[in-house]
């Protein structure tokens, strides 16, 4: 089970925002960014309300429990 | 700053031929030594120049780092190296004046003419990174904009640590079974350890200048923050594993209490620290 994320959907919905752009408007590096995109990196509740909060839309928009395996599948 | 990238690589390619010319003048020298004498002055005056070229290198990676904002290894590894060369530079005209003096006393100086030679490799390979830096440099960056917080800084910390570190291991190694007499190792490895470990104090001195503004607690994003606290738990936990390794050896005699523990300790520390940190920040 892992954190899943609709980040990058909302990043190119939001004019195709760069990975830099989106880091430098919520404080931290693209790496960051990138590591959260690809579910190697958890963020912190503080950063998950931020990105919600530039995207206009709730954590749980942004955000999701992933029961799918490593080959993708359904999540809840 | 295609000023700064040409201007880096005229003088890395400018110290690389000097670097192979000076050993042939002294291999020239090696031959006929009663008869060097413009040879020896034409060495001294290549090594000035070198030096010169060395110099302004450094200053010109330094400033290839400031402007830049992105981090190559390559770059870091020039930066790492260049204090390491500029050292070799002093024990090249140590050494020769060496060869010199035990020459006409009738000494063997095959060792000496040993050193110079691998202090030339270490100048050759100096120039030919400052040149692959200044190439990479060229290469436009993506149309993204400046990064508000830094991590081109921050990766540059650890790159420069794992080329210090692993320089600093295999010059351990090699002053160790180099022959070199037994007095003479606790003053070189010293001297070998603050060489190498002057360019990662540079550049972290740097990040934390960058740092001076703000709060101990912004200084890293939470990503860094997680990278370096498992880096730093990854380190201690091999270096204690490192430690009762040597202490087990120690303690069958199979090894002996040297100099060699504590900068072969630190670099090993080191290497491990900067390597996971680097691997984790990049891995994504």
């Amino acid at each position: 089970m892992k954190l899943g994320n609709s980040l990058r959907k909302y990043r190119f919905e939001h004019h195709e925002m760069t990975q830099q752009e989106l880091a430098n408007a919520v404080g931290v590096t693209r790496l960051t960014i990138h590591s959260i995109e690809t579910g190697k990196f958890m963020p912190s509740t503080l950063l998950a309300l931020k990105l919600a909060a530039f995207f206009g839309k709730t954590v749980e928009e942004l955000f999701y429990i992933d029961h799918s395996d490593a080959d993708g599948g359904t999540h809840s | 700053m295609k000023k700064w990238s040409r201007l880096t690589f005229i003088t890395g390619v400018v110290m690389l031929i000097l670097a192979v010319a000076n050993i042939a003048v002294l291999s020239l020298i090696c031959a006929d030594m009663p008869g060097a004498e413009w040879q020896g002055r034409l060495v001294a005056t290549l090594i000035i120049i070198m030096g010169a070229g060395h110099l302004l290198s450094l200053y010109g990676v330094a400033r290839l780092f400031r402007s830049l904002r992105r981090d190559s290894f390559i770059r870091s590894a020039a930066f790492a190296l260049g204090f390491l060369s500029v050292y070799l530079l002093a024990v090249d005209v140590v050494m020769l004046q060496d060869i010199g003096k035990e020459w006409t006393s009738g000494y063997d100086i095959s060792g000496e003419w040993g050193i110079v030679c691998m202090a030339h490799g270490f100048h050759a390979l100096f120039a030919l990174f400052v040149m692959f830096q200044a190439l990479s440099s060229r290469r436009k960056p993506a149309g993204s904009p400046p990064a508000a917080k830094d991590e081109a800084l921050f990766l540059s910390v650890h790159q420069v640590g794992v080329v210090s570190a692993s320089t600093g291991l295999f010059f351990a190694v090699i002053i160790n079974v180099a022959g070199i007499p037994r007095p003479y190792i606790p003053g070189l490895l010293f001297i070998s350890c603050v060489v190498l470990l002057i360019p990662y104090a540079v550049v972290a001195l740097c990040w934390l200048f960058s740092k001076r503004k703000e709060r101990p607690s912004d200084w890293y994003d939470e990503k860094q923050f997680a990278d370096i606290s498992r880096s730093g738990l990854f380190a201690l936990v091999l270096s204690v594993i490192l430690l009762a390794v040597w202490y087990l050896l120690l303690t069958v005699g199979a090894v002996e209490l040297s100099s060699l523990v504590f900068p072969a300790y630190l670099f090993a520390v080191l290497l491990l620290f900067s390597s996971r940190a680097l691997y984790l920040s990049k891995r994504a």
